[in-house]
C-alpha cells in the first residue's frame, strides 16, 4: 500500500473515532457549562468558565418525579441491585456450565438447548405474569425481587459462559481426580476453580453491564424507592420543571455511565471477550 | 443404589434449581401470557375466554401498526448500517494499523452504556434549539435545519442514529475477530495466484466470514426487537405516538393503560416475531455449518 | 495387589435395546502382578473397558471383579487403583508435590506419611528437583514421569493406564516404555494398560487382549499372538510390518497337502509349501486357504536351526534399507508380500529375483471366507 492511501485510512479511522467520541465529550463539555453558557456557545465549545454545579445538583438535588434528591439515592439502589444479582448469577452458572460439561447425564444436552432459549426470549413476553409473581410473593417494589428477576434471567447466559469455557477443560483432568477420591465439589473447588479466573472476570464484568445497565425490568417492577440509576435518570430528564437544565441532564447521564465506563476502562479486554463469546454463542 | 450414586444426582440436585426456574419463569410465563392475551383481561388478569379478541383489538389499533412499521424501519436500518459501518472498520483496522487497540476500544466503548444514557445525549445534540442544528448555523449555513427528533415523519430515524453509534462498533469487533480467524495460508495462497487485496476480500474474506454475518445479523436484530429503552429516553415514542415501536406499545398497554389483554397480545406477537427471524437465521448458520 | 475379573462385560450408550453397544460381552482374568495389555484401533471400545474398571463409567451388563470381589457398584475412590492418563492430566493449579500430595489429602494420610510417600516416588521416578513446579512448566517426559509419580504415590491394587505414551516423541516414547517394563518388574502391580500400539503391547504385555468393534479377537500371551493369530485381524494388525496374507490352494501329495502359490505378477510360476501334518484334518483337496507369513520368515537369512525350509526364488519390485534389515517387496499369491532380508545382502538383490527360503513351520493357514485361522 502506498503513502497517499496509508493517510487517507488513517484518516478514515481517526474521523471514525471522532464521530465514536463526539457524544461523550458534548456530554462532559455540557455538564461543565453553565445554562446561559450553553444558550449562547456551541454544542461542541469546551466550557469557558466550568462549573461543577450541575454535577452537584445531578448528584444530590435534581427532581427525579416528586423527589428532588438528584441520582444518589438511585445509584445506591443500582449498587445494592447489581452487585448481589451478579455474584450469585454467576456462582449458580459456574455450577451449572460445570454440571453440564463434565457431568453429563441423559437430559443433560437438552436441558441446556432449553436454558439457551432463554436468551432468546423478548422480556415482554415474561413482564405481566412476573410483575404478578412478585406481588404475590411480597418482592413488589423492592430492590430485592429486581435482584431476584436479574437473576431469573441472567442464568441462562452465566451457564452459557460457563459450559463453553469449561468444555475446553480435559475430561482427563475430571477423570483423575475422581480416581484420586474426589467428589462433585472438591473436583469444582481444588481443580476447576484455580483455573476459572479469566471466566469469572468475563461474566461477571458481563452481567454487571447487563444488570447496571437494564431499564426495562427496573422501569416495570421497581417501585419509587427502589428504582435504579437509569429509570431515575430518564425520570430526571423527562421532568420538566420550568426551564430545561441540559447540563443537569448530561451530568446525570454520565454518573449513571460511569461505574460501567469504569468497567470498560479498566478491564476492557474482558468485556470484548463477553460479547464475542455471548455472539458466537450455542 | 450405593455410596456409587452420590456423584450421580449431586450434578442434577445442582441444575434443578436453574431448571426448575427455566421452566416456570420462561416457559411457563410465556404459556401464561399466550393465555392472558386469549382472555378479557383489563386492569387485571380476568381468565374469561376471549379467543382472538384481543388480537382483534391489536389488528385494529393505528398505533399498532404504526409501532409495526418503526420496528420494521428502525430494524432493517439500524442492522445494515451498523453492519455495512461494523465491517467497514473492521477492514480497515486490519491492515496493520498503528494504535488499533486504542481505536478499537475508542469504536467499541459506546456498547458499555446503558441505553438510557445514549439516548439522553443524542436527544440532546439533535434537539433543534441548540444542538446540531445550531452548530451547522454558526458555521454560516443559516437556512440548514434539522428538526427529525421533534418531526413526526423523521422521529424514528433519530433512533437509528443513536443505535448505529452505539452498536457499529460492537459489530465491528465481532467482524475484526472473525477476519483474524481466515486461515493466513488461504490468504497466501491466493497472493501467490496473483489476487490484489480488494479481490482477496471481496473474493475470499467475506465470503469465509458467512457464520459471522450470521451472528452479527442475529444479535442486531434481537437488539432491534427488543428496543425500548433506547426509544424511551430519546423521543419517548413521541412525537405523539410517531416513534412508538411493539415494546412500548406493549409496556404502556400493559402497564399504563390497564389493558393487560391486548398487552399481552402484543408481547406475543413480538416473541413471534423474533422466532420468525431467529429460527430462519439459526437454521441456515446450522446448515450451512454441517455443510462445512 | 489383585487379580482382575471381566465376566460378560456389555456396555450400551443410550437406550438399552435402541442404543450403540459399543462393548458387547468381553471376558478377561488375570492372575495377581499380571500385565494386561488392551490393545485395538480407535473405537474398538478398549478405552472405555478401562474406564469401566476404574469405575468412570458404569456397567451396562456383566461383572467386575478385583480379588473375586465384585466392585460394579464401587465408586472410583473406593477401587483401590490409580491411573494415568494419555494427556497426563496434571492438575494445573497446583505444584508437581500438590499434584501426587492430592490423592493422599483426599485419603486423609498424616502430613508425615504423605511427605515421606513423596520423596519415596520422587526419588523413585527421579522427579526431586521438579517437585516445586507447575505442569506448564515441565516437559512432555517430565509430565508423564509426575503423571506416573502421582499414580505410584496411591500405593494401588490395580494401575490402569490410558494410552499413556502416545503424546511423547518416538525416542522418549521408547525410554518411557522401558521405565514402564522395568517398574512393573520391581513392585509387581496388577496393571491393565491401553494402547494402539501393537510394539507397546508386545513389549509390555504379560497377556494381550487384541480388541475390534467391542469384541476380544484374542486374548494371549504376546508369543501365542504373534505366532498363533486366530484371525486374519489379528494377524494384520500385530506385528510391523504385518503378517503376509498370501492367497493359495491345497493340494493333496499322498498323505499330506501343499499349499500351492503363484509367483510373480505374471502368476507364471508357483510354488508348492508343504503344510504341516497337524492341519490335515482341517483341509480337502483344491480348497483356497490365505497362508499368514510373518515377513522374517521370507528370508534370505534363515535361522541355523530352522527345521523345514522351502527355498524359491522371487521377483524384486521393491527394496527399502531400515539399517537393521532390508525389506523387500514382492508378489506371492497374486499380492503384495513382504519379506526380510540381512542387511547386508543390499548387493546380491540388485536384480530381477532373488533367492529367498520359507520357514513353513511358521506358516498359519486362514480360511478367505471367514478370516478365521483353520484349527491345527
Amino acid at each position: 500500500m502506498n503513502a497517499a492511501s496509508r493517510f487517507f485510512l488513517y484518516a478514515v479511522l481517526a474521523l471514525a473515532a471522532l464521530y465514536a467520541l463526539a457524544p461523550l465529550w458534548v456530554m462532559l463539555a455540557t455538564s461543565f457549562k453553565s445554562l446561559d453558557e450553553i444558550r449562547e456557545g456551541s454544542l461542541i465549545a469546551a466550557p469557558q468558565a466550568p462549573t461543577i454545579a450541575a454535577w452537584s445538583k445531578a448528584w444530590s438535588g435534581a427532581c427525579t418525579g416528586v423527589r428532588c434528591e438528584g441520582l444518589k439515592p438511585f445509584f445506591i439502589n443500582s449498587l445494592l441491585m447489581t452487585i448481589p444479582a451478579v455474584l450469585i448469577s454467576t456462582i449458580i452458572g459456574a455450577l451449572n456450565g460445570y454440571a453440564l460439561t463434565h457431568w453429563k447425564f441423559r437430559g443433560s444436552e437438552l436441558l441446556f438447548t432449553a436454558l439457551l432459549l432463554g436468551c432468546f426470549i423478548p422480556f415482554q413476553v415474561v413482564l405481566l405474569p412476573m410483575a404478578r409473581t412478585l406481588g404475590a410473593l411480597g418482592f413488589v417494589d423492592s430492590i430485592f425481587g429486581l435482584i431476584f428477576v436479574h437473576v431469573v434471567y441472567g442464568l441462562a447466559f452465566t451457564t452459557l459462559f460457563f459450559r463453553n469455557y469449561y468444555v475446553g477443560v480435559p475430561g482427563e483432568l475430571i477423570k483423575a481426580a475422581r480416581v484420586d477420591g474426589a467428589g462433585f465439589f472438591t473436583i469444582f473447588w481444588r481443580i476447576l476453580m484455580p483455573i476459572s479466573g479469566p471466566i469469572f472476570m468475563v461474566c461477571v464484568i458481563w452481567q454487571f453491564t447487563q444488570i447496571w445497565n437494564d431499564f426495562l425490568f427496573g422501569v416495570v417492577f421497581a417501585g419509587s424507592d427502589s428504582q435504579p440509576v437509569t429509570v431515575a435518570l430518564n425520570n430526571l430528564v423527562r421532568t420538566s420543571t420550568g426551564v430545561k437544565e441540559y447540563n443537569v441532564d448530561m451530568a446525570a447521564a454520565i454518573i449513571a455511565a460511569l461505574p460501567t465506563l469504569l468497567v470498560y476502562i479498566v478491564a476492557g479486554k474482558y468485556f470484548v471477550r463477553g460479547l464475542t463469546a455471548g455472539a458466537v454463542k450455542g | 443404589m450405593t455410596v456409587h450414586s452420590a456423584d450421580r444426582w449431586v450434578p442434577k440436585l445442582v441444575l434443578s434449581p436453574t431448571l426448575l426456574a427455566s421452566l416456570i419463569f420462561v416457559y411457563g410465563f410465556i404459556l401464561i401470557t399466550v393465555a392472558l392475551s386469549f382472555t378479557e383481561s383489563r386492569l387485571l388478569p380476568n381468565w374469561e375466554w376471549a379467543g382472538v379478541d384481543r388480537y382483534a383489538d391489536l389488528f385494529d389499533n393505528d398505533r399498532f401498526w404504526v409501532s409495526a412499521k418503526n420496528l420494521a424501519i428502525f430494524g432493517s436500518l439500524f442492522i445494515v448500517i451498523s453492519m455495512a459501518v461494523g465491517l467497514f472498520l473492521a477492514i480497515l483496522l486490519d491492515q496493520k494499523i498503528r494504535g488499533e487497540g486504542f481505536l478499537r476500544a475508542i469504536y467499541l466503548y459506546p456498547m458499555a452504556l446503558s441505553f438510557i444514557v445514549t439516548g439522553t445525549a443524542w436527544k440532546w445534540m439533535l434537539n433543534p434549539g441548540l444542538g446540531l442544528e445550531r452548530i451547522v448555523q454558526q458555521w454560516g449555513f443559516t437556512d440548514f435545519t434539522f428538526d427529525w427528533l421533534v418531526n413526526p415523519d423523521k422521529a424514528i430515524y433519530t433512533v437509528v442514529i443513536a443505535g448505529v453509534w452505539q452498536s457499529a462498533g460492537f459489530a465491528m469487533a465481532l467482524f475484526l475477530a472473525g477476519l483474524r480467524g481466515v486461515d493466513s495460508e488461504i490468504i497466501k495462497a491466493a497472493q501467490v495466484d496473483g489476487a490484489n487485496l480488494p479481490t482477496i476480500y471481496r473474493r475470499i474474506i467475506i465470503p469465509s466470514l458467512r457464520p459471522v454475518f450470521f451472528s452479527v445479523a442475529l444479535i442486531l436484530a434481537h437488539i432491534a426487537i427488543k428496543s425500548f429503552d433506547l426509544v424511551m429516553a430519546l423521543t419517548g415514542g413521541g412525537p405523539g405516538t410517531a416513534s412508538d415501536v411493539p415494546a412500548i406499545f406493549m409496556y404502556q398497554f400493559s402497564f399504563s393503560r390497564g389493558q393487560l389483554g391486548v398487552g399481552a397480545a402484543s408481547a406475543v406477537m413480538m416473541l413471534m416475531t423474533i422466532m420468525a427471524v431467529m429460527v430462519p437465521l439459526m437454521y441456515a448458520e446450522a446448515k450451512s455449518g454441517s455443510a462445512r | 495387589m489383585a487379580s482382575l475379573g471381566i465376566h460378560n462385560i456389555r456396555k450400551t450408550y443410550g437406550d438399552k435395546a435402541k442404543g450403540v453397544e459399543v462393548l458387547k460381552g468381553i471376558n478377561l482374568d488375570i492372575a495377581d502382578g499380571e500385565f494386561l495389555i488392551l490393545v485395538g484401533g480407535s473405537g474398538c471400545g478398549k478405552s472405555t473397558l478401562l474406564n469401566m474398571i476404574a469405575g468412570l463409567e458404569t456397567v451396562t451388563e456383566g461383572e467386575i471383579t478385583i480379588n473375586g470381589k465384585r466392585v460394579n457398584e464401587l465408586p472410583p475412590k473406593d477401587r483401590d487403583i490409580a491411573m494415568v492418563f494419555q494427556s497426563y492430566a496434571l492438575y494445573p493449579s497446583m505444584s508437581v508435590r500438590d499434584n501426587i500430595a492430592f490423592g493422599l489429602s483426599l485419603r486423609k494420610v498424616p502430613k508425615a506419611e504423605q511427605d515421606a510417600t513423596i520423596a519415596r516416588v520422587a526419588k523413585l521416578l527421579q522427579i526431586e528437583a521438579l517437585l516445586g513446579r507447575k505442569p506448564a512448566q515441565l516437559s512432555g517426559g517430565q509430565r508423564q514421569r509426575v503423571a506416573m509419580g502421582r499414580a505410584l504415590a496411591r500405593e494401588p491394587q490395580i494401575f490402569l493406564f490410558d494410552e499413556p505414551l502416545s503424546n511423547l516423541d518416538a525416542k522418549l516414547r521408547v525410554e518411557m516404555r522401558s521405565e514402564i517394563k522395568l517398574l512393573h518388574k520391581r513392585l509387581g502391580i496388577t496393571t491393565v494398560y491401553v494402547t494402539h500400539d501393537q510394539i507397546e503391547a508386545m513389549t509390555l504385555g504379560d497377556k494381550i487382549a487384541v480388541m475390534k468393534d467391542g469384541v476380544v479377537q484374542q486374548f494371549g500371551a504376546p508369543n501365542e499372538i504373534y505366532n498363533h493369530p486366530v484371525n486374519t485381524f489379528v494377524a494384520g494388525f500385530m506385528g510391523s510390518p504385518p503378517m503376509n496374507l498370501i492367497p493359495a490352494t491345497m493340494q493333496r501329495r499322498g498323505s499330506d497337502f501343499v499349499a500351492v502359490m503363484t509367483v510373480g505378477e505374471g502368476a507364471a510360476q508357483s510354488v508348492a509349501l508343504p503344510v504341516d501334518a497337524r492341519y490335515t484334518t482341517a483341509l480337502s483337496d483344491s480348497q483356497s486357504v490365505l497362508v499368514g507369513l510373518r515377513p522374517e520368515h521370507i528370508t534370505d537369512a534363515p535361522r541355523a536351526a530352522a527345521p523345514t525350509v522351502a527355498s524359491i526364488s522371487v521377483p524384486v519390485e521393491l527394496t527399502e534399507v531400515t539399517g537393521a534389515d532390508i525389506l523387500l517387496t514382492t508378489t506371492l499369491g497374486g499380492v503384495r508380500a513382504l519379506a526380510r532380508l540381512h542387511p547386508d545382502s543390499l548387493d546380491a538383490i540388485r536384480g530381477h529375483t532373488v533367492s529367498v527360503s520359507i520357514d513353513v513351520s511358521r506358516l498359519v493357514l486362514f480360511d478367505p471366507a471367514t478370516g478365521l485361522a483353520l484349527t491345527r
